[in-house]
């Protein structure tokens, strides 16, 4: 099952859920698809990682070639590049590495060449296989680098993709990708507003997904009131509590605590009960009912 | 103008407590205005609802690749070409299209806006501007998922010069992360306040976004939220802050009051009695007293 993990508000406790529902699997792969700030590698530090570093191509100008045509400035959506008076300029942090301009160009004067934006770090923490993307401080996209990190495990059955906070293309690539979603939201009235603005989002992809409610309060739990007003499967309650807290700020995995591992095999039942017999009848059946 | 922006790295430290608590203990002191730059998931309009209409809800469109059916020919072109995994099947995802063009480059069939494949306007968001008691508000909301999110906080910003020129101090939320919309975001800012979480994921992603802010060139100070829930955090937060010349200007007590403040629509500082609204409260001062040496 492909789980992506999600909440539009952030620190709700994504990360906290998704290292926590990798380790009680006994063959899940962690995704960490949050890479402007990865933490999943903290709770589940690989031993021995492999880094692999990520390039995006960008356009190089070769000057001698260049007819000053500005073909490829007019071609560009992103103004990424500009013209001097004498030659064409490149700011490369607006570059969108869509290849436009090299194709564009009569004069094969733009040549691609690799800017590295960034790194995927892979291997084991004891049982889990562990994925963990990392753009650059001071780059603007790591789309590429999730795409790339999706690639590589797209053939795996059992994947926990831990999204970022938002709504952006960052979360629509784990979401295209998953069976189902999983929305962590927290009970106050931002959680509930973001919750509703990615729950908007995961309709218009028709697919099943399950709230968690963290943090949970004994007073008044707006999260709890949606639900049920709109008809959305709650899969586990979690309660605010120092220690939980405590555990999951330094770092540890709640999950080694037997107690504690119940709340995230109650998730995972709950939501295989989400997908149903639906799964196992027709393999292809959520690939089917995607909607673009 | 001065402009002060709040960022955190990390999601759901505070950054709207504290930017909401700002623009509360602004009123009457100095002339100001605000705007939240999280577009994603903008919040500051819950607690600031109420203002006369600047600016009504204005549409931001972006450009998204269409496909003509009746003339593909599902050559692949397009799909080979497209550097973002929007075309699968002769079908775009809206969603990681980013609208380059680069399908309408490559796409054989017909010619201009007649081609098969071609890039149109479509809304991404709508955005506002409003008077409230507190200053000159600017918002906005991205449709969920349009992408166009620097595009988005450039208009947020654009607006909040614009309409709230005489203002002496622009308050600005921000949002988590390090990426696109922080870069947009601290563009032409004065001073940038993290607000960090002690905890080991707090710490690294206080050294990704301390690194992104340096590199942009703006000065930054810091507060310690909710400092007292894992003092050892604190304690690290705090060396790593020194060894890296960032201020700490000031630390908040875990509070249950501000859950109550936020459930109510309303800034920690009007509970007067709570004891992180009078840190909240010294907080203000010392980054005024920043920002103006700026």
């Amino acid at each position: 099952m492909k789980i992506a993990i999600l909440s539009g508000k952030g620190g709700t406790g994504k990360t906290f859920v998704s290292v926590n529902l990798s380790y009680i699997q006994q063959d899940a792969v962690y995704l960490d698809c949050d890479v402007e700030v990865p933490n999943g590698h903290l709770y589940l530090p690989i031993e021995n990682p492999v880094v692999e570093p990520v390039d995006m191509p960008i356009p190089s100008i070769l000057h001698e070639k260049c007819s000053r045509c500005r073909a490829c400035m007019n071609f560009c959506a992103f103004h990424a590049l500009s013209f001097t008076g004498k030659q064409v300029l490149l700011f490369d942090h607006l570059c969108h590495n869509c290849g436009g301009c090299a194709l564009v160009c009569p004069n094969k004067a733009i040549q691609e060449v690799p800017y590295n934006i960034g790194s995927i770090s892979s291997g084991n923490f004891e049982h889990v296989r562990v994925y963990s993307g990392s753009l650059n401080p001071g780059q603007m996209q790591g789309s590429a680098i999730i795409r790339r990190m999706i690639d590589q495990t797209r053939h795996l059955p059992n994947l926990v993709m831990d999204c970022s906070p938002g709504n952006s293309c960052h979360v629509v690539q784990g979401i295209v990708e998953a069976d189902l979603c999983i929305l962590v939201a927290e009970p106050t009235v931002f959680g509930v507003n973001d919750m509703r603005i990615c729950i908007d989002l995961l309709n218009t992809y028709n697919k099943p997904f399950g709230i968690v409610i963290n943090k949970s309060l004994d007073t008044r739990n707006y999260i709890k009131t949606f639900c049920r007003e709109h008809n959305i499967k709650v899969l586990a309650e979690i309660p605010l509590s120092p220690e939980l807290a405590r555990i999951n700020a330094s770092g540890q995995l709640a999950a080694k605590d037997a107690e504690y591992s119940r709340i995230f095999k109650k998730i995972l039942k709950n939501a295989q009960a989400l997908l149903g017999p639906r799964l196992e009848s027709h393999p292809d059946s959520v690939q089917d009912r995607e909607v673009f | 103008m001065k402009q002060l922006l709040i960022l955190s790295g990390k999601g759901g430290t505070g950054k709207t407590t504290i930017a909401s608590s700002f623009i509360s203990l602004l009123k009457g002191q100095q002339k100001a205005c605000f705007a939240d730059c999280d577009v994603d998931v903008p919040n500051l309009h819950l607690i600031f609802s109420e203002g006369q209409t600047m600016l009504s809800q204005k549409t931001c469109f972006g450009k998204r690749a269409v496909i003509n059916q009746s003339l593909c020919t599902h050559c692949g072109l397009c799909e080979q070409h497209c550097r973002f995994g929007a075309m699968k099947n002769g079908v775009v995802n809206p969603y990681l299209c980013e609208g380059c063009g680069v399908c309408e480059l490559v796409c054989p069939i017909g010619s201009g806006s007649e081609k098969a494949v071609h890039l149109a306007e479509t809304s991404t968001g709508s955005y506002s501007v409003s008077a409230t008691e507190y200053g000159i508000f600017s918002t906005a909301s991205l449709k969920p998922g349009a992408g166009a999110t620097g595009k988005t906080i450039n208009m947020v910003k654009q607006n909040l010069s614009t309409y709230g020129e005489n203002a002496e101090i622009a308050v600005i939320d921000g949002s988590p992360g390090i990426g696109c919309p922080i870069i947009s975001s601290v563009a032409g800012v004065d001073l940038v306040l993290l607000v960090l979480e002690p905890s080991l994921s707090g710490l690294s992603d206080l050294t990704r976004i301390l690194k992104t802010v340096r590199q942009l060139r703006v000065p930054a100070v810091a507060c310690i939220n909710r400092s007292d829930t894992a003092p050892q955090f604190t304690q690290d937060i705090y060396r790593y802050c020194a060894e890296h010349e960032l201020m700490v200007l000031e630390e908040i007590p875990f509070d249950p009051l501000v859950i109550r403040a936020v459930n109510h629509n309303r800034p920690i500082v009007d509970y007067p009695n709570s004891p992180a609204a009078q840190r909240v409260t010294s907080l203000f001062s010392k980054t005024l007293e920043v920002l103006n040496t700026l």
